[in-house]
């Protein structure tokens, strides 16, 4: 199934794109799929140090992704 | 209202109100600081999902509605390149009170910290730059209906 990925700043910076479209099977969940693009990009962060939102919403690891769903790694916020 | 903004806040312009019941208007400004944890800072870079930064901004809002006894809040934050002195966030709480309309402030500033998808690039003046990494706000496994009960 293919999902979009989006990042921002500090994983923005690494993988020096805005987005990704990525091919995933179902039983993959936001951790691993984190962790294989960190492998890829060099990410200065853990999957337990981000939080996932899909659709624009906050979501929990365990999540069913489905086809089309967008995909956003959230860095540790610092608005204000 | 929550709103995401690329250009100067006019604060004078937003502070009216149109509404003969308020009898308290509280606002806050959040400015760029000339440092941080002891490094000297001389600008900051705001990015944002804004998408979801404004619907996450305006649930915050709705729910500041529903908590205190305001009539309407709205705030505004800025993105792109800040210098110090600029206001990055500025926050307008109307109420009938002054004690609902301070609270309610101050929850929505609380939150906003903590949940709106915002990051700050700090640069510093010996040619280094950081995003800054707020480690009470990365803590994981608080979801934000957590933070709506523990006003």
């Amino acid at each position: 199934m293919n999902i979009k990925i989006k990042y921002f700043a500090s994983l923005r910076e690494k993988s020096q794109k805005s987005e990704d479209l990525l091919e995933i099977n179902e039983k993959q969940n936001l951790s691993e799929i984190y962790e294989l693009l960190r492998g890829k990009y060099h990410f200065p962060l853990t999957a337990k140090e981000i939080k996932f939102a899909v659709n624009n919403e906050y979501v929990e690891d365990e999540y069913l992704l489905k086809e089309h769903d967008v995909v956003a790694f959230i860095p540790p916020v610092a608005g204000g | 209202m929550f709103r995401i903004v690329d250009s100067p806040i006019l604060v004078h312009e937003l502070s009216e109100t149109t509404r003969d019941e308020v009898g308290a208007i509280v606002t806050f400004e959040g400015r760029v600081r000339n440092n941080n944890q002891g490094k000297k800072v001389l600008s900051l870079e705001y990015e944002a999902f804004q998408e979801m930064a404004e619907a996450e901004g305006n649930k915050i809002i709705k729910e500041a509605k529903e908590l205190f006894a305001i009539e309407d809040a709205l705030c505004f934050h800025r993105i792109g390149q800040l210098t110090i002195r600029e206001i990055a966030v500025w926050i307008v709480v109307y109420a009938k009170h002054r004690e609902a309309a301070y609270q309610a402030n101050s929850y929505i500033i609380d939150q906003v910290k903590t949940r709106v998808p915002i990051w700050k690039k700090e640069f510093y003046d010996d040619g280094d730059s950081e995003w800054v990494k707020c480690l009470a706000c990365a803590a994981k496994g608080i979801a934000h209906h957590d933070h709506f009960h523990h006003v």
